[in-house]
């Protein structure tokens, strides 16, 4: 086995020692990660559909694709920043250790995708105030304005 | 068997599958776009989106396909996850950015054209 390139300041790589440990890690982090942002991206965009709706005012068709486009770009960007930051940079450790590193980054990762679902709820919202705008506007001058947004 | 040989197999087919479904998707969910921007002409809307679809094939598979060169040699079984994950992480956010950033496009253009049409009306 080569050595690892990149540095680490506590252990010096040892490279007769078995990377084991390494590979159960990514084994069970890849599917958690995996399944946590799925189930995610499951609620909220099946919730997403209702804020879709009174955005678009019931013109069904847009308001799923909509809201299906969203949900892909979610999945995407949320599974990518999962296998960006997989990597554990040193091998040489024991199941402690491996537990450790795992619990941080899964715990690092679902606080990022709790900032992802606010985010996205905000946008919902927001969504929601400007059709809302837009139909008291229109209720006001008695005729139909073009949506602006 | 190198290890070299089987992550480029386990990438390519996962990525492959990933762009496929996905183009598939955005096939689907991007007809309505198109009918909006361009005004019931049916036969033109199918035409273009077909192009478009396989546009998205080529641009993606292919850089998919020349990102391959630049793989280090891979000695162990981590490496080669972390090799394939890594690489499959650039492209789904690559992915993601050109898929933001094609919606943003859309938004922007249609919210032009609205304006455009009042405009033109008042």
């Amino acid at each position: 086995m080569e050595p690892n390139k990149v540095p680490h300041k506590f252990k010096v790589m040892d490279s007769s020692f078995t990377s084991d440990m390494v590979v159960s890690a990514y084994t069970i982090y890849l599917p958690i990660v995996i399944v946590l942002t799925l189930f995610v991206a499951r609620i909220l965009f099946k919730n997403g559909k209702v804020f879709m709706m009174d955005i678009f005012r019931g013109r069904k068709e847009i308001a799923l694709a909509t809201n299906k486009l969203f949900e892909v770009g979610f999945y995407l960007m949320n599974i990518g920043f999962a296998l960006l930051i997989m990597k554990i940079h040193v091998y040489a450790i024991n199941t402690q250790e491996a537990f450790e590193i795992l619990t941080a980054k899964i715990g690092g990762f679902s606080i990022y995708l709790g900032i992802m679902l606010f985010l996205n709820l905000y946008l919902f919202f927001r969504g929601k105030r400007k059709a809302k705008e837009q139909l008291m506007k229109e209720k006001l001058f008695k005729q139909p304005i073009p949506n602006q947004g | 068997m190198t290890y070299n040989l089987l992550a480029y197999i386990i990438f390519l087919t996962l990525i492959f599958f990933i762009v496929f479904s996905l183009g598939w998707i955005f096939y689907q969910n991007g007809e309505v776009y198109l009918k909006m921007l361009l005004a019931d002409d049916h036969q033109l809307v199918k035409a273009i989106n077909k192009i478009l679809l396989l546009g998205y094939y080529l641009l993606n598979l292919g850089y998919t396909a020349v990102s391959l060169i630049f793989w280090d040699r891979i000695s162990s079984l981590p490496e080669m996850i972390e090799k394939i994950t890594l690489y499959s992480a650039y492209i789904i956010l690559g992915l993601a950015l050109m898929h933001y950033f094609n919606m943003t496009w859309l938004f922007l253009y249609a919210k032009y054209r609205k304006r455009k049409i009042q405009f033109n009306e008042s």
